[in-house]
């Protein structure tokens, strides 16, 4: 069952001179109930945004310039007794619900999103360290989510239950009563781990959840994002620059690059028949330890500012591969398999099938053998913006 | 003669090469600080008054010996019964005489009186706040580099001594003990407000000490004079200026106050002092021409060195 | 209050009973070095050598310094601060009286002062760079740029000379004409603290804000705002119990500058007020010479900030429970 459904969005920001950065362009992808999935780019390429667009957390100068975010699930205030929304606010054209009873979060204004952030959709962002109130406990901040979204709790109810995230994560729970600063770096983020889990969300949205941590802690994190999921059956999003990290833990994932979506599919299928030159150049540079003499290929030159971007592959510039066709517009998203099997490019119909965005997604076999090839990368001419 | 020429050339083109990078820095700054209208707005202020301060006579209807309808000395005439009985004299513009701010009880004209004194008040302000910065900076800088050893924890002492002492009321008793001079009200007022400078100085350089570039100064062989001078001091410099025009702010405020309590130096004209005048003579609510301008000017004046300090701490601490 | 450490606090008063003792002997120094003495106010032109010889003994003035010196220091430790030519009573007595009537209005306007600041301050800080910050914050270095006797006049010629709303001197009805009971005597005080303290108010809350206003903005970057943001709290709850409640940590230590900044301006303002308190005593005293007054009137204010600077700590310490009093 899809549990969000995101369509063609598109994500501006505002800077001076009445200019806008296009920080997510036409993105479409959807996550099932229960499945952990990946957005990977280098910095910039729009994935912090498009999760935080998600539940309306963008910065002052940012907005949803088109598309809408379908989600399964909707405002308390319109929901019935199964938590399903009633028949009449699907029928009225005046709220953002459509038949199969999802709603469309994009639609929704500043006091309404609040209903749905951390009790269906949680997010742990960026260095969760310092999401943490030094100035009150640790256990407080979590029984002050409980009862905001579930009023009628009693505060020893949510205290209970506080305790008993915190237990979950492997924490002990007496030490709900401390403050942040006496915890460590990784009990705080597992704490803000069990925060997040506080109102059973159907859907957790992890912002780098590794980076700034040490190697051991980050096996650990990733460790507990995976009991959480099977213990809960909450849909992950997982946002990294780190492709190792979505291979350790992501069923399905999207690759993006200047705004744009470049590739997307299951996991196994991304890594294995990769069908896009950028996610072949982002592979190159990551080690694995199968091979045993690796060269690292980074990809020469720098990702675009977005800021009105020309028409054509986002990626033109830095691939090797681009012709002619890359220049006057963005690819749209190829049908991966068919593709390989009738050699010729179609656009992909079923959002979860293995798509690519790149005009020659027909030849496959060339590109990837000589993606393999440094030289590929390094002949290039980059044009310095 | 042409490698003579030569040489004066790339000496001339290496001193505009060394000093490039501080004017282009400068340069910066001095756009970001007019970003902010308010800091701008202090420089106006400022410039008035600055103006005022060097030639009054060119903005002050009269001298400040100036009597209502005698005019300027020498004298000739003494005033009548019922003239002295109209001081202070409302704003007039002609008839009988010129005075656009009116007079006060002795007949001067108020608008001269507030323009001539506007350089006792500029002085007072930048030389107590100068002053105040010449001993708080160095001990901050010299508390902070030598941070928890015995020279920080004297100078810590004697500043938590000094914060014990209320500021007004030792600045009167120090007036009182050297006279009441404005030389002396500046070394008051230095004295009671070098404290705050040098207690935020010595906790930024505390922090700035612990920088790489400082280790590398010493790995370097620096002397511990050059590396708090050359390298330390100058990065405390924008904090150091932001105090400065506080201090200049506080300054003016205190030799008010002070002037309230009759301690102002009576061989100066100063806005203080009219207040004090119109205080003394029993005129404060009956002469508004006389009583609102001189607090006015202190108000501002003393706004725009907290305009000016305001802004420059948002040019070295930019915010958003 | 586990986290204030018993051991550290008994240090931190004995270290400000020292400071205190270091306060007093630099006042006796300066104000001896005050020229002229009080009994010169007392000498009449055709006195003989002996009456004035024995005016200086009776006042102890013959002594020679150290020996006066130590008279003080010893006598201060009893509270026997002696008796003043002035005022001609016995100087504790004088500053038993004084000292709650200049904590009245400086306890009321430090309350109100750190009231409205950190308020307005939280909202600065919070739309800072807003067209309302800009003005807002303008306004209010003006309000700090005024002299607080001229301030105090103005709102004394609109709202006792013009409209006689408000009394403006003294602290008490000087000839009531109502009966004197608690209720109507603390009524009275009240009427006549509401100008003194809305004049200096009016410049002190100025201070706090000062400081709540950047520390605001630094705290809105934080990752727990954003947080609570995201855990669907309202803007209102964000602002004040996660980014404020922190905010206000560096307004705690700033506090001990404000009262500095506050006693100075109850100097004044007992003055033009002529509030009985001990800034009226303490101006007098010093241009009268009155040294015993003089003396004493410092050495309580001094005792007042050291004991303030101590309470502030001790906030601090309350308000962030990173820090533990006594250091970590």
């Amino acid at each position: 069952m899809t549990l969000l459904e995101v369509n063609d969005l598109s994500i501006r920001y505002r800077v001076d001179d009445d200019e806008a950065v296009h920080a997510v362009d036409d993105v479409s992808f959807s996550i099932e109930r229960g499945e952990t999935y990946g957005l990977v780019g280098e910095s910039g390429c729009g994935k912090t945004t498009m999760a935080k667009s998600v539940v309306d957390l963008l910065d002052a100068n940012g907005y949803v310039e088109s598309g809408e975010l379908w989600f399964d699930g909707t405002l308390p205030e319109w929901e019935d007794e199964r938590g399903e929304p009633r028949r009449e606010i699907i029928e009225d054209d005046r709220y953002p619900v459509r038949e199969d009873g999802m709603t469309d979060l994009a639609a929704l204004d500043e006091t309404q999103i609040r209903d749905v952030r951390w009790r269906d959709i949680a997010i742990i962002p960026q260095s969760a360290m310092n999401s943490l109130n030094p100035v009150y406990k640790v256990g407080d901040q979590i029984t002050e989510a409980i009862l905001r979204h579930e009023p009628e709790t009693t505060k020893a109810e949510a205290d209970e239950r506080a305790r008993d995230l915190l237990e979950r994560v492997g924490i002990e729970p007496d030490r709900a009563d401390d403050y942040a600063h006496q915890f460590s770096g990784g009990m705080k983020q597992r704490a803000v781990i069990a925060m997040a889990m506080a109102c059973n969300p159907d859907l957790l949205i992890a912002d780098e959840p590794t980076t700034a941590l040490d190697v051991i802690i980050q096996d650990r994190i990733l460790e507990e994002l995976e009991n959480i999921q099977e213990e809960f059956g909450v849909s992950i999003l997982v946002i990294s620059h780190d492709i190792s990290v979505m291979a350790e833990i992501c069923d399905r994932m999207a690759v993006m690059y200047g705004g744009k979506v470049m590739e997307s599919g299951r996991k196994d299928d991304i890594f294995e028949e990769t069908a896009n030159p950028y996610t072949l150049g982002l592979k190159n540079s990551f080690p694995t330890i199968t091979q045993s003499e690796q060269q690292l290929v980074s990809i020469p030159g720098t990702p675009p500012t977005l800021r009105e971007p020309e028409a054509g592959c986002r990626f033109r510039d830095r691939c090797p591969f681009a012709v002619e066709a890359c220049a006057s517009e963005h690819p749209p998203m190829y049908d991966v398999e068919s593709a390989e099997t009738s050699g010729r490019a179609r656009e992909a119909t079923d959002r979860r099938s293995h798509r690519s965005a790149c005009h020659r997604v027909d030849e496959l076999e060339l590109l990837r053998t000589e993606a393999l090839q440094e030289d590929t990368w390094t002949e290039q001419t980059i044009e310095s913006r | 003669m042409a490698t003579e020429s030569s040489s004066q050339q790339s000496n001339v083109e290496s001193l505009k090469e060394r000093w490039r990078p501080r004017i282009e820095r400068f340069r910066r700054g001095w756009s970001r600080f007019t970003e902010h209208r308010i800091g701008v707005l202090g420089l106006v202020i400022l410039a008035v008054f600055t103006a005022w301060s060097i030639a009054p006579s060119l903005f002050a209807p009269h001298s400040t010996q100036w009597t209502a309808y005698l005019g300027e000395p020498p004298h000739d005439a003494r005033l009548t019964a019922e003239q002295v009985r109209s001081l202070p004299h409302a704003p007039a513009f002609g008839d009988p005489f010129f005075a656009p701010l009116g007079t006060n009880a002795n007949g001067n004209g108020i608008a001269s009186l507030v323009v001539y004194s506007a350089r006792t008040a500029m002085y007072i302000g930048l030389a107590a706040g100068t002053l105040s910065s010449l001993v708080g900076v160095p001990l901050g800088l010299i508390s902070g580099f030598y941070g928890d050893t015995w020279i920080d924890e004297t100078i810590q002492r004697f500043v938590d001594i000094m914060y014990g002492l209320p500021f007004l009321p030792f600045l009167i008793v120090l007036v009182a003990v050297r006279g009441i001079t404005t030389t002396n009200i500046i070394i008051g007022i230095a004295v009671t407000s070098w404290l705050n400078n040098c207690i935020t100085i010595r906790g930024e350089t505390l922090s700035l000490r612990e920088r790489a570039y400082v280790e590398a100064a010493k790995v370097g062989g620096a002397s511990d004079t050059r590396i708090i001078f050359r390298h330390i001091m100058p990065n405390v410099l924008p904090i150091a200026f932001v105090f400065l025009a506080q201090d200049a702010a506080g300054a003016v405020i205190a030799q008010a106050s002070l002037a309230y309590l009759g301690l102002a130096d009576f061989t100066a004209n100063s806005w203080g002092l009219m207040l004090q005048n119109i205080k003394a003579s029993g005129y404060v609510f009956e002469a508004w021409w006389w009583l609102l301008p001189p607090g006015i000017m202190l108000m501002l004046l003393a706004a725009a060195f907290y305009f000016i300090g305001f802004s420059m701490e948002d040019v070295t601490n930019p915010q958003r | 209050m586990t986290r204030i450490s018993g051991r550290y606090l008994a240090k931190r008063i004995v270290v400000s009973y020292l400071t205190l003792l270091v306060i007093m002997s630099l006042l006796f120094v300066l104000l001896r070095s005050m020229p002229g003495s009080f009994i010169s106010s007392m000498i009449q032109p055709g006195m003989t050598a002996e009456q004035i010889e024995r005016i200086r003994e009776t006042w102890g003035l013959n002594e020679p310094l150290w020996q006066q010196y130590l008279k003080f220091m010893i006598n201060y430790q009893t509270g026997e601060f002696g008796r003043s030519p002035t005022w001609n009573t016995q100087v504790w007595d004088l500053m038993i009286r004084r000292m709650p009537r200049t904590l009245i209005l400086f306890g009321a306007t430090f309350i109100l002062g750190y009231i409205i600041g950190p308020l307005v301050g939280m909202y600065l800080g919070w739309w800072r760079g807003s067209t309302r910050d800009k003005t807002i914050f303008t306004g209010s270095l003006l309000m700090y740029s005024m002299p607080s006797f001229w301030i105090s006049w103005l709102f004394i010629w609109v709202l006792n000379y013009e409209l006689d709303l408000l009394p403006s001197t003294y602290m008490f009805t000087q000839f009531p004409e109502f009966e004197w009971t608690a209720f109507t005597v603390m009524r009275d005080v009240l009427y006549h603290l509401a100008l003194p303290m809305i004049s200096l108010t009016f410049i002190g809350w100025v201070g706090a804000m000062l400081i709540m206003r950047p520390s605001m903005n630094n705290v809105t970057d934080e990752g727990y705002v954003f947080l609570a943001r995201a855990k669907g709290l309202s803007e209102r709850t964000v602002m004040i119990k996660h980014a404020a409640r922190n905010a206000l940590i560096p307004v705690a230590t700033g506090a001990i500058i404000g009262l500095a900044f506050l006693i100075d301006g109850s100097v004044i303002i007992e003055n033009v007020f002529s509030w009985p308190g001990m800034g009226q005593v303490i101006v007098t005293a010093v241009l009268n010479r009155d040294f015993p007054v003089a003396q004493a009137a410092f050495f309580m204010i001094a005792t007042l900030i050291v004991v303030m600077r101590l309470l502030t700590d001790v906030v601090y310490t309350y308000l962030d429970p990173r820090i533990k009093f006594g250091g970590d």
